[in-house]
């Protein structure tokens, strides 16, 4: 004890004041006292002095140690309240000490006073000691319950068997149950079928004195009877030494299978995707330099002709040329298209069918068969129809370009364009008579590199172009085709005309 | 100028440009007297089985491109394996492609039908080169 003691003495004689003094003294005390002798000091020392212990001796002019000892307990005080006091009767100091004194000492015998104060003042201690021991105590568990309710994880402990022995409150928000509707049942009922064997390996791979920690994914019935993705932390939980339960963590991890399968699915996709690019780059690159080896065949011949001055196929040769070149300029231009399709915006404009149908009448001509084929466009046009021209303009080219490509040459080349535009859509049929496609590869023909026919010489591309370009203007494509009759593509294609300039 | 040359070829390739490029190429090189041009594979059979009696109308080498639509260079192998005996001991094939295709080089050089492998576009020299194998 660092401090010094306070003592309040409630004594007249000085005399004895000073004797008791010299008595702490004598034991080494460390403390300071206040001396008083009426009733109203003592009250008054209660609050200004603030004493550690209280000595009082018996009688004072006007205050008794009975008195001053009711005044002590009404100030709910439970400092040391010790009579000092000369020659009582046995049955006064029993009583004084039943009202609630600490001790009473004689104040002929005063050797006991110091060692009398210092326990008093030890029990007190102790006693608030153990209070506060108390106190914090229940706070701890207090802290404790609040967390397992707080949790959003499910906590149950089962016994070996797999009984419910406990389980926490957030089991009633997780899965509907309340607790106690579970106690004493058994845990392996509300589980899948599919994950009894789980289970039970769980249960025995804990009853063999395995130490670490099991993690277990089940699926549970919830109490509406549907099911639940759950992840369960099992471990062993042998508080007292005794049975040896098992105590289960567990976590609703429905969310997170969700999202595991949605990462599978995009995963596919990727590899999907990844091999698609494979084969196109090895295709496009392939397609690329076929024209210019067929360029570097001509170059050749040309030059050996004219080292023999043989100008008989020169013109051939520059015609064939040209063809090669155009090729490559187109298989270019096709994957531009497709590149640039998926990933630049619609623009949206007044689409004039006419203009367009004559500049890709004209961009065909080169390809030579032009003029051999009959054209006929019938246009109806009474609403205004907004869309993206360029792209149009490809879907138009791609597959005018396949009617001459595809024209049968046995027969007089037809080619019909019809188009009728309502107020919401504009429906466009363009039919030829050429070679047709057969059943067999009628669903293949959108396909990327897919050539149905061996008149191809194309990339095979433009037919993928058309669907991916049709599918971004958020319309719709169709073929109808007989093998040496003829094809038609029939196509829907919404207007834009309350949308946005740009999306 | 190759002096000991063929009586008969095929070329069977779905580009004209490069069937009329290597037709020109065998003439000026005298690597062949006459030459056949065919656009398909399916083509090409068909007349290979319409003239399985008249054996000088067998081209003795068959100059054949991997990459067509339809009946590719690997398909028309398949079918050609199938044909008489005494066609096959006439005509052997040449590959003739600007396939690049490890896979596809691997698989046609173990085949015992085939005899060689040259890249397109054909030229004297490497029909000289041919010559000396076959």
């Amino acid at each position: 004890m660092g401090n010094k003691i306070k003592i309040l003495m409630l004594e007249d004689l000085l005399a004895d004041a000073e004797m008791i003094e010299y008595t702490l003294h004598k034991a080494n005390f460390n403390f300071t006292t206040k001396r008083v002798e009426t009733k109203e000091q003592y009250i008054k020392s209660f609050e200004e002095f603030e004493p550690d212990v209280i000595l009082c001796d018996h009688s004072l002019p006007d205050i008794n140690s009975e008195e001053a000892l009711q005044i002590y307990k009404s100030k709910k005080s439970n400092i040391p309240f010790i009579l000092v006091t000369g020659t009582v009767s046995e049955e006064f100091a029993v009583s004084i000490l039943k009202l609630g004194a600490h001790d009473y000492i004689l104040k002929d015998n005063l050797t006991r006073l110091p060692s009398a104060i210092a326990n008093t003042i030890k029990q007190k201690q102790a006693e608030e000691d153990k209070e506060a021991a108390f106190i914090a105590l229940r706070k701890s568990e207090e802290h404790f319950r609040r967390l397992i309710e707080n949790s959003t994880d499910i906590i149950n402990i089962i016994d070996k068997s797999g009984i419910i022995k406990y389980s926490s409150n957030s089991i009633e928000n997780a899965l509907g149950y309340k607790p106690e509707e579970l106690i004493g049942k058994e845990i392996i009922n509300y589980f899948h079928p599919d994950d009894q064997e789980k289970i039970k390996i769980m249960l025995k791979n804990s009853t063999d004195g395995f130490e670490g920690v099991n993690t277990v994914e089940l699926m549970i019935r919830q109490k509406n009877n549907l099911w639940k993705c759950i992840e369960g932390i099992v471990k062993v939980y042998n508080p007292d030494g005794k049975n040896e339960d098992l105590i289960i963590n567990s976590r609703d991890v429905t969310e997170r299978k969700k999202n595991e399968e949605l990462l599978k699915k995009q995963n596919t996709e990727l590899e999907k995707i990844n091999s698609e690019l494979d084969r196109f780059v090895y295709s496009a690159s392939h397609d690329l330099r076929a024209p210019l080896k067929s360029l570097l065949g001509l170059i050749k011949l040309a030059h050996m002709d004219m080292a023999k001055n043989d100008y008989g196929f020169i013109e051939k040769y520059f015609t064939m040329m040209e063809q090669s070149i155009e090729k490559l300029d187109n298989t270019i231009k096709d994957i531009i298209y497709y590149s640039r399709n998926s990933r630049t915006e619609i623009t949206k404009e007044k689409i004039d069918f006419y203009e367009l149908i004559n500049e890709t009448f004209d961009k065909v001509r080169y390809m030579g068969g032009m003029d051999e084929i009959e054209k006929i466009v019938n246009i109806n046009n009474p609403y205004a129809f907004f869309s993206d021209k360029t792209r149009l303009s490809i879907v138009f080219n791609n597959i005018i370009s396949n009617a001459i490509k595809y024209r049968d040459i046995r027969k007089d080349c037809r080619l019909v364009i019809n188009i009728n535009t309502d107020i919401e859509k504009a429906l466009i049929s363009i039919e030829d008579n050429g070679i047709g496609i057969a059943e067999k590869y009628i669903d293949k023909i959108f396909n990327m590199f897919y050539r149905a026919t061996e008149q191809s010489e194309g990339s095979g591309l433009g037919l993928y172009i058309v669907k991916e370009t049709v599918e971004k203007l958020k319309g719709k494509i169709e073929v109808k085709s007989v093998a040496r009759e003829g094809t038609e593509f029939i196509l829907e294609i919404p207007s834009l005309q309350y949308t946005p300039a740009k999306f | 100028m190759i002096t000991k040359g063929f009586e008969l070829v095929m070329l069977i390739d779905d580009s004209s440009t490069d069937n009329f490029i290597n037709e020109r190429v065998i003439q000026m090189s005298g690597f062949s007297r006459q030459i056949i041009t065919k656009d398909t594979g399916r083509i090409a059979l068909e007349y290979l089985k319409t003239n399985i009696e008249n054996s000088d109308k067998i081209p003795e080498v068959i100059f054949l491109d991997l990459n067509m639509p339809v009946v590719n260079g690997f398909a028309f192998l398949n079918e050609f394996k199938n044909l008489p005996e005494n066609i096959k001991k006439i005509s052997k094939i040449v590959i003739l492609t600007s396939s690049e295709k490890i896979e596809d080089i691997d698989a046609v050089k173990e085949l015992p039908i085939i005899m060689d492998y040259i890249s397109k576009p054909l030229s004297e020299k490497s029909l000289q080169n041919l010559l000396l194998k076959l």
